[in-house]
C-alpha cells in the first residue's frame, strides 16, 4: 500500500494506492480518496516528476548525477558553459532521477531536456 | 417631546457601530475563515500598531435602485478604510470586506476608497490597499465601473509622490487588477491570493485550455512566471509583517529622506570571505547575494522580486544607517546576462528609488545581453533601453562597484559611469572590455590569425595578449572611467563614505512634461 497526496485544480487529496498481484498479473487499485482541502500539505507525500531543461543553450561539461540516484536540494546536477560561464544546473528539490538526457560535450539548446526527476515535495 | 440623554445617545452609536463591525455576519465570516482568510478588520489590525486604527465612512451606504438592491443592507459598503501607524508613521489602509457581498466594488465603496487616496496624497503617506474581492458590482452598473475609473487615476496621480503597495489577500479579478498594478509593490499570499484579467472560465471559453486558479493567477504564477507579484508569504500575518518591513525601508512621500536607522554595525566591518566568494575565474559562478549580505549593515538584506528573474537581484539594504536600493547581476543564473524580464525588473526597481530618494548601489559582473531568437523576437532592444533610461533619468546618489565583468552593452547598463554614477569603484578581479577574449580577437585578427603558419598559436598569443589589455580595471581607470580599485573587504567603507558625500548631491534635469520612457 502507498499514500500519494495529489493535487488536482488547487485542492489536496490523499489518494492509497493497492498493489494486487493475480497469477502473474499485477495491478493497482485505489483503495480510498481523501480530501484534504485547498491547504497546503503537510506530510512529505506529495510526488511530482519534473523535466529540467536547458536555460540557455551552450555545452554540457559535466554531469554529476545517472539514473536512480537519490538527491538533495542544492547538489549540482549538470554543468551547462554557456555566456562563458560554468553555469551550474542545481537540484531544486529532494528526490530521484529518473532519467538523464545529456552527457559530457553535447550541445544543448534552450529548452532541451537535461534530466528528469522524481521530486518529493514537503 | 423628550430629548434623549447623552448617555442613551451614545448607547444608540454603539449599537449601530457593533452592527457594523460585524460586517456580513456570523455565517458569511465563518465562511471566509473556513476558505483560509482572516476578516478586512482582523487584517488591518494586522498591519497597523495597536490600536492606532481611525476608521473613516463607517456609515457609508450605497444608494443602488435596481435588482433588488434597495432592501440590502451592505455594512461599510463592503470596505473598511482609514488611517494609523506602522512604527509611529502615518499610513492610510483600505480593507475589502469579502464577507459583504463578496466585496464587490460599488459606486460608494470606490468614493470611500478614493477618500482615502486623496487624504493620503494630500497628507503625503503611504497607502496600503488591502483586496479581497470579486470584482464589479453588477447590480450598480456603470457606476461600479466608473469607481475603478477613478481609482486608477487616482494611482496615477500618486505614483512617485506616496508609496503604494497592494496585498491581494482573495480574488482580485478583471478591471480590479490595474489598481495594483498601477501601485508600486505588490503582496501576495500562498493559496488564497489570484489575479488574472480573465479567470479560468473564459480562458476555456476563449482558447480552450484547462487551467486552474491557483495555476493561472496564484502566488506562485505571479510570483516566478508574471513578475507580477513582487512579494509572496505563505500566510497572512507573515505577508502583513513583510509590508510594514518594506515600509521601514521607505519615506513616507518623495519630498523626504527615507528613515536613517542607527543600526550599530561599523562602516569600518571588514569581511575576509570578500576574498573568496567572487572566483578570480571568470568562467565559475558564485551566489551575489553573499556579497551583498557581506556588505549591508547586520547582512540584513530585504529582496524584491525574489523568484522573478533571478539573473539579477534587486532589494532594500542599509549601509551605515542609510538605505540603499541594491541592483546586482547573479552569476548564478544565466550567467547574470541581462534579458527581457530582468531588464524589466530592475528598471522598474531603479525607477521606485529614484522617485523615492533612495541611493543606487549597483553590482557588476555581466557578460552581457542574453542571446537567442525568443529574446530579440520578444524585443530585447526596447526592454533592454529600459535600463538604460532609468538610471539615466535617475538623480539620486548613483555609486556602482564592478566586482568582475562588465562587457560591452550590458557593462553600460548597469550603470556605468557614463549614464552618471557618481563614483565607480573596482575590485582587482574587474575585467572591463567591449566584448570577451574569444569573440574580440575573432573579429580583430582575423586576417593575421589565417594568416599565421600556426594559427592556434597565434590565436593563443592575441587572446593572451588581449586578456593582457583589458581582463583588468586598470584599463579603465587609466582613463577615469573606474575612480578607484579597491580591496574587497573595504568595499563597505568605500561605499558607506561614498553615500556620506554624494547625499548632498543635486542634479538639474531639464524642465519637461515627462521623457517617453521606452515602455
Amino acid at each position: 500500500m502507498r499514500r500519494f497526496l495529489v493535487r488536482v485544480n488547487g485542492e489536496t487529496y490523499e489518494v492509497e494506492v493497492m498493489e494486487i498481484t493475480e497469477g502473474d498479473q499485477k495491478g493497482f487499485a485505489i483503495s480510498e480518496v481523501r480530501k484534504l482541502g485547498a491547504s497546503k500539505p503537510s506530510e512529505s507525500l506529495l510526488r511530482v516528476t519534473t523535466t529540467v531543461r536547458a536555460p540557455m543553450p551552450g555545452r554540457i561539461v559535466a554531469v554529476h548525477v545517472k539514473k536512480g540516484d537519490k538527491v538533495q536540494a542544492g547538489q549540482v546536477a549538470v554543468i551547462l558553459e554557456a555566456m562563458k560561464m560554468e553555469n551550474e544546473i542545481p537540484i531544486e528539490h529532494n528526490g530521484v532521477i529518473t532519467q538523464v538526457y545529456v552527457e559530457e560535450n553535447d550541445t544543448v539548446d534552450v529548452g532541451d531536456p537535461l534530466f528528469e526527476i522524481e521530486e518529493v515535495h514537503s | 417631546m423628550s430629548r434623549k440623554t447623552m448617555e442613551e445617545l451614545l448607547a444608540e452609536l454603539r449599537e449601530r457601530e457593533a452592527v457594523l463591525f460585524r460586517g456580513g455576519g456570523e455565517k458569511a465570516i465563518e465562511k471566509q475563515r473556513q476558505s483560509g482568510k482572516l476578516t478586512a478588520r482582523e487584517r488591518i489590525a494586522l498591519l497597523l500598531d495597536e490600536g492606532s486604527f481611525e476608521e473613516v465612512d463607517l456609515f457609508v451606504e450605497h444608494r443602488a435602485e435596481k435588482f433588488g438592491m434597495p432592501e440590502k443592507k451592505l455594512p461599510a459598503d463592503g470596505v473598511v478604510t482609514g488611517f494609523g501607524t506602522i512604527d509611529g508613521r502615518v499610513v492610510f489602509v483600505y480593507s475589502q470586506d469579502f464577507t459583504v457581498m463578496g466585496g464587490s466594488l460599488g459606486e460608494m465603496q470606490a468614493k470611500k476608497i478614493c477618500k482615502i487616496m486623496d487624504m493620503a496624497l494630500k497628507v503625503g503617506a503611504p497607502l496600503v490597499g488591502i483586496n479581497d474581492s470579486g470584482g464589479a458590482r453588477i447590480q450598480e452598473g456603470i457606476d461600479s465601473l466608473s469607481g475603478y475609473g477613478q481609482i486608477f487615476f487616482r494611482n496615477t496621480q500618486a505614483s512617485g509622490i506616496i508609496p503604494q503597495i497592494a496585498v491581494i489577500a482573495g480574488p482580485c479579478a478583471g478591471g480590479a487588477v490595474y489598481s495594483p498594478a498601477l501601485m508600486d509593490f505588490i503582496f501576495m499570499i500562498e493559496g488564497t491570493s489570484r489575479m488574472f484579467v480573465t479567470g479560468p472560465q473564459v480562458v476555456k471559453a476563449a482558447t480552450g485550455e484547462e487551467v486552474s486558479p491557483e495555476e493561472l493567477g496564484g502566488a506562485l504564477t505571479h510570483a516566478t512566471k508574471s513578475g507580477v507579484a513582487h512579494f509572496t508569504a505563505r500566510t497572512e500575518e507573515e505577508c502583513f509583517q513583510d509590508v510594514r518591513r518594506l515600509l521601514s525601508f521607505l519615506p513616507a512621500n518623495n519630498a523626504e529622506d527615507p528613515p536613517y536607522r542607527e543600526t550599530g554595525d561599523p562602516l569600518e566591518r571588514q569581511e575576509e570571505r570578500l576574498l573568496h566568494i567572487v572566483p578570480t575565474n571568470p568562467n565559475k559562478p558564485y551566489d551575489v547575494k553573499e556579497v551583498i549580505r557581506a556588505i549591508v549593515d547586520h547582512g540584513d538584506f530585504f529582496e524584491v522580486h525574489k523568484s522573478f528573474a533571478k539573473n539579477i537581484v534587486v532589494g532594500f539594504a542599509r549601509i551605515g544607517g542609510h538605505v540603499v536600493g541594491i541592483v546586482a547581476n547573479q552569476p548564478y543564473y544565466l550567467a547574470g546576462c541581462l534579458d527581457i524580464d530582468s531588464a524589466d525588473k530592475a528598471s522598474r526597481f531603479i525607477r521606485f528609488c529614484d522617485c523615492f530618494n533612495i541611493p543606487l548601489v549597483t553590482l557588476v559582473d555581466v557578460p552581457g545581453f542574453l542571446p537567442g531568437t525568443n529574446q530579440e523576437f520578444g524585443g530585447i532592444i526596447r526592454h533592454g533601453a529600459k535600463m538604460l533610461y532609468a538610471y539615466s533619468e535617475a538623480t539620486v546618489p548613483k555609486i556602482t562597484v564592478i566586482l568582475r565583468k562588465a562587457y560591452g552593452g550590458a557593462y553600460l547598463a548597469m550603470c556605468s559611469r557614463d549614464l552618471g554614477a557618481d563614483i565607480v569603484f573596482a575590485w582587482p578581479t574587474a575585467e572591463i572590455a567591449v566584448m570577451g577574449a574569444e569573440g574580440a580577437v575573432e573579429i580583430i585578427f582575423r586576417r593575421e590569425i589565417e594568416s599565421a603558419l600556426d594559427p592556434e598559436r597565434e590565436r593563443e598569443r592575441l587572446l593572451e595578449a588581449y586578456r593582457q589589455e583589458f581582463y583588468n580595471p586598470y584599463q579603465a581607470a587609466r582613463r577615469g572611467y573606474v575612480d578607484q580599485i579597491i580591496d574587497p573587504r573595504l568595499t563597505r567603507l568605500k561605499i558607506g563614505r561614498a553615500l556620506e558625500v554624494f547625499w548632498s548631491k543635486r542634479e538639474e534635469r531639464r524642465g519637461k512634461k515627462h521623457g517617453n520612457f521606452p515602455v
